[in-house]
C-alpha cells in the first residue's frame, strides 16, 4: 500500500512539476521563436548561411529549459506533496500525510487515483504555437535575397552636357583658337572634377549655368563677328569685280569684325584667322575670296548649331538681358532695379492716430528698427465716479459675504458636495 | 505525545456516541449542534449559544450536564447583577470567638455554567467572567480560588429585543472557542417534539460519563494527531482573515488572533476524536472554522453597511485559501 500510495503521490508531482516548467518556458520559448524567426528572415533576405541561426536558436531554447528549470524548481511538488493533494480530492482525511508520517496505516489502493487535475492547454498553446508558426513562416515563405546593385550613377547637370557638346563641335569643326577651347574645357573639367554630390547642389547649379551662358555668348560674339566679316568679304569681292572702292561702313565693319574674331572670348581659329588677314591686304585672288567667305559661312553655321546646343544662353544673348542687370530690368525677385514695396497695412492711406503705422518705403534699406514714424496726442480714459469715497477708520468699503471664503475659497468640490449632502 | 491507537479511539467513539443518542433524544432535529458543542467542551473550550428564546438552549445545557454527570450552574444575567454575586464574596464569620472573612463560593463554582442572556449583564460582570474563563480560577481579595475541572461556560444570548443590553467586548468574545447559532426546527422535528414532549415535564436524561471520564475524553483529543500540513492550512486561514491577506478580508477590521488560531487547531482534533479517527485533517478544520472564527472577525463600517457578514467572510476565505500550501500552477485546473 506504501509504494502504491507514494507512486501516485510521485505522478502527481512529476505531472504539477512539468506543467509549471511548461508554463514558465513557454511564454520565453515562444520569444526565442520570434526572434529565431526574425533571425532567419534577416539571414534568407541577406543570403547569410543558416546554420549560425540554426545553432543559435538550439541554444537559446536549451537555455530556455534551463531556465525555466532553475525558476521553478524552488516550487516544485515533492511526493508528499502530492500525497497531500491525493488526500484533498480523494476525501481521506489526511491519512496519506499521517501514514507518510508513520501515525496510523496506509489507506487501501483505489482505482482510478489521479490528482484530478484538468490542463489548460490554451494557455499552453497559445504562444507556443503562434512561436512556431511563425518560425515555420520564417523558414518556408519564399524570399528574394537582395540583388546587389551597381552605385547609382549620377548623370551630369544639363548645362555641362550643352557645353561640352558645343565646345565639341566647334572643336571638330575647327571654327576656334584651339587655345580657347582647351581654357572652356578646362573650366568644364574642373566643374565636372567635383563631387556629384555638389553637381546639383546650389553652387554647383549657379557653375554650371554660368559656364553654359558664358560659352554661349562667347559663342554667340564669334558667330557675330563671322557674320560681319562674311558681309564685308561680300563687299570686297563685290568691289574687286567692279574695281569700286570699299563703302566706308563696310571697312568699319571689317576691322570691328576682325577685332572682335581676334581679341573675343572665343577667337577665331588661327588659319582662318590669317587668310582674312590677308584678305585685309588684298593678296587674295576673287576665288580664294569665295572660298574664304563660304569657309566663313560654314563656320558661322558650326556656331549657330553650337547656339542651339547651348540655347538658353543663345536667347540670353541675343535679347541682352541679364539677370540684375540695371534700372531697365524687370522689378520682382531677382530682376533687380525697384525694391519690393514694403507694407504693415493693407491700405497706406489708412492712417489714424493710436494706430498702427503703415511703413511705406521706396528703399527699404533705409528703414530701421525703431524709427519713429509718427507722433500723435492722447490721453488715458479715467472714470471720475469710480473713485472711493473717503471713509471713517476702521470701516469697510465693502460688506462682503460672511463664509464665502470658506465656503467658495477654501473647500474642495467633493468637500462641497459633503457639506451640502449633510445639510440636507 | 504519543498518539492515539485504534483500540483508545474506538472506547472513546463509543462513549461520545452514546453521550451523543441521549442529548439527541432530547434535543429533537438538532444534531449538527449537538455536535458542535461536544467539540466545543472535548476542546475545552466555553461556548456561545445565540438563538431566538424556546429553541432548547438552556435544555441542551441541562441536559449536558445530566448526561455527563458534571454539576451544573444556572446564572440568569440581569444589568443588576454584580460580580460578587456570580464569583462569591467574603463573609464574616464568628469563629470561637474570632471573626474572619470566609470565602463563601458564588454560582460560578460548578462545572457547567449556564450564563443565560450574557448580553444583558453590565460590562463589569461580563469582565468579571474573564479571569473565570481564561484562568479557571476566580480571585476575591486578593485570594484566588480555583474553579472545579472541568469548568465549561455556555452563554446563551438573543439576537433580539437588543434594548438595554450591553454587547460583549471584543475581549470577553475571544474567550469563546465557539459562537454557534441554534436553529429552528423545521415542521417534522416539531412534530416529533409535539408527540414526544409535553409541556412542564422535565426529560429524561441517564448520565453516561462523569467528570473523570469526560476529562480522559479531553486528554484523548489533546493526543489527535495534527498533520503539518494542516496546522500550516490553520496558520493561512487564520492569517487570511487580516486585511490586506486576501481579498475575502478586504472589509475587515480586525482579522482573528492567535488564539484563534489556537482554538481552531483544539477544535479540528476534538472533531477528529468526535468522528473517530486519530488524526485531525483539512476537513476537520474546515468543519470548525466558521464558529472558531466568526465572532472574532471584526467588519469596518463600510462592510456592514453593505450588508456583510463575518459568517460570509469565513466561508469567503475558506473557498480562498487552498489546502495545499505549495500552488498549483494555472495550467493546471481542479478538475
Amino acid at each position: 500500500m506504501e509504494t502504491f500510495w507514494l507512486k501516485q503521490g510521485g505522478r502527481v508531482a512529476l505531472g504539477v512539476n512539468g506543467a509549471r516548467w511548461l508554463e514558465t518556458a513557454a511564454p520565453a520559448f515562444a520569444l526565442v521563436c520570434f526572434a529565431s524567426g526574425c533571425s532567419l528572415l534577416l539571414a534568407r533576405r541577406e543570403a547569410w548561411s543558416l546554420l549560425p541561426v540554426t545553432v543559435a536558436a538550439a541554444i537559446a531554447a536549451v537555455a530556455v529549459a534551463g531556465f525555466a528549470w532553475r525558476r521553478t524548481r524552488k516550487k516544485w511538488f515533492s511526493r508528499l506533496d502530492g500525497l497531500v493533494r491525493l488526500e484533498a480530492v480523494l476525501g481521506l482525511h489526511n491519512r496519506l500525510s499521517c501514514a507518510a508520517a508513520g501515525v496510523g496505516p496506509w489507506p487501501p489502493p483505489q482505482e482510478g487515483v489521479s490528482g484530478r487535475f484538468r490542463w489548460r492547454w490554451q494557455r499552453l498553446a497559445m504562444p507556443v504555437g503562434c512561436g512556431l508558426v511563425f518560425l515555420a513562416a520564417a523558414f518556408w515563405m519564399p524570399i528574394t535575397p537582395e540583388p546587389i546593385l551597381p552605385p547609382a550613377r549620377i548623370e551630369q547637370p544639363l548645362a555641362l552636357a550643352q557645353v561640352e557638346k558645343a565646345l565639341d563641335a566647334l572643336k571638330r569643326d575647327a571654327v576656334a583658337d584651339p587655345q580657347a577651347l582647351e581654357a572652356q574645357e578646362q573650366k568644364l573639367e574642373a566643374l565636372r572634377a567635383q563631387p556629384p554630390e555638389a553637381w546639383y547642389s546650389q553652387g554647383g547649379l549657379e557653375a554650371s549655368d554660368a559656364l553654359r551662358e558664358k560659352t554661349g555668348h562667347d559663342i554667340a560674339a564669334l558667330e557675330r563677328h563671322l557674320d560681319a566679316a562674311t558681309q564685308a568679304l561680300a563687299a570686297m569681292e563685290f568691289s574687286q569685280g567692279n574695281g569700286a572702292p570699299i563703302a566706308l561702313d563696310k571697312e568699319t565693319q571689317w576691322n570691328e569684325a576682325m577685332q572682335g574674331l581676334q581679341s573675343g572670348g572665343m577667337p577665331l581659329n588661327k588659319a582662318d584667322l590669317s587668310a582674312l588677314t590677308q584678305c585685309g591686304k588684298n593678296a587674295l585672288s576673287p576665288q580664294q575670296l569665295q572660298a574664304l567667305r563660304e569657309k566663313l559661312s560654314q563656320n558661322q553655321a558650326t556656331c549657330r548649331a553650337a547656339m542651339q546646343t547651348v540655347g538658353e544662353a543663345l536667347a540670353q544673348a541675343k535679347t541682352g538681358f541679364c539677370e540684375g542687370g540695371g534700372q531697365d530690368a524687370p522689378p520682382g525677385p531677382g530682376g533687380g532695379g525697384k525694391t519690393a514695396p514694403l507694407g504693415l497695412r493693407e491700405k497706406a492711406a489708412d492712417i489714424q492716430p493710436q494706430q498702427e503705422q503703415r511703413l511705406e518705403s521706396k528703399d527699404a534699406e533705409h528703414t530701421a528698427l525703431g524709427d519713429v514714424m509718427k507722433v500723435t496726442t492722447g490721453s488715458h480714459k479715467v472714470d471720475p465716479n469710480a473713485g472711493a469715497a473717503p471713509t471713517a477708520g476702521g470701516a469697510t468699503a465693502s460688506a462682503g459675504a460672511g463664509g464665502e471664503a470658506v465656503w467658495k475659497t477654501a473647500a474642495s468640490p467633493k468637500e462641497e458636495a459633503v457639506l451640502r449632502k449633510y445639510f440636507e | 505525545m504519543d498518539p492515539l491507537n485504534e483500540t483508545e479511539i474506538a472506547s472513546a467513539g463509543a462513549q461520545l456516541q452514546r453521550l451523543r443518542q441521549e442529548l439527541n433524544g432530547v434535543l429533537f432535529g438538532q444534531e449538527a449542534l449537538i455536535d458542535g458543542v461536544l467539540t466545543g467542551l472535548l476542546a475545552r473550550g466555553h461556548l456561545l449559544l445565540e438563538g431566538l428564546p424556546g429553541l432548547g438552549k438552556t435544555e441542551l445545557v441541562k441536559a449536558l450536564s445530566r448526561a455527563m454527570g458534571l454539576q451544573a450552574k444556572r446564572i440568569q444575567f440581569t444589568p443588576d447583577l454584580l460580580p460578587g454575586d456570580i464569583t462569591g464574596s467574603p463573609i464574616l464569620q464568628e469563629t470561637n470567638g474570632r471573626r474572619e472573612f470566609v470565602f463563601q463560593p458564588g454560582p460560578l463554582f460548578g462545572n457547567l455554567i449556564l450564563a443565560d442572556e450574557i448580553n444583558r449583564a453590565s460590562p463589569k460582570t461580563q469582565s468579571a467572567l474573564l479571569e473565570a474563563m481564561q484562568e479557571r480560577r476566580v480571585t476575591v481579595m486578593g485570594e484566588s480560588h480555583p474553579l472545579p475541572d472541568p469548568f465549561f461556560v455556555v452563554a446563551t444570548q438573543n439576537p433580539i429585543e437588543l434594548e438595554g443590553t450591553y454587547p460583549l467586548p471584543e475581549a470577553q468574545l475571544d474567550r469563546f472557542l465557539f459562537k454557534l447559532d441554534v436553529p429552528r426546527a423545521g415542521a417534522a422535528v416539531l412534530e416529533e417534539i409535539v408527540n414526544r414532549r409535553e409541556m412542564g415535564v422535565e426529560p429524561t436524561v441517564q448520565a453516561v460519563l462523569n467528570a473523570g471520564e469526560w476529562n480522559a475524553l479531553s486528554a484523548l483529543a489533546r493526543r489527535i494527531y495534527m498533520p503539518p500540513v494542516v496546522a500550516n492550512y490553520i496558520a493561512r486561514l487564520v492569517d487570511a482573515t487580516h486585511p490586506g491577506s486576501s481579498c475575502a478580508a478586504e472589509g475587515v477590521k480586525f482579522g482573528a488572533s492567535p488564539r484563534a488560531a489556537l482554538g481552531l487547531a483544539a477544535a479540528a482534533r476534538a472533531r477528529a476524536l468526535l468522528e473517530g479517527r486519530i488524526n485531525a485533517s483539512f476537513e476537520d478544520v474546515a468543519a470548525v472554522a466558521p464558529p472558531v472564527l466568526g465572532h472574532r472577525i471584526l467588519l469596518d463600517f463600510t462592510a456592514r453597511l453593505a450588508g456583510a457578514t463575518s459568517a460570509a467572510v469565513v466561508a469567503q476565505i475558506l473557498k480562498e485559501v487552498p489546502r495545499q500550501a505549495r500552488e498549483t500552477p494555472v495550467t493546471l485546473a481542479d478538475a
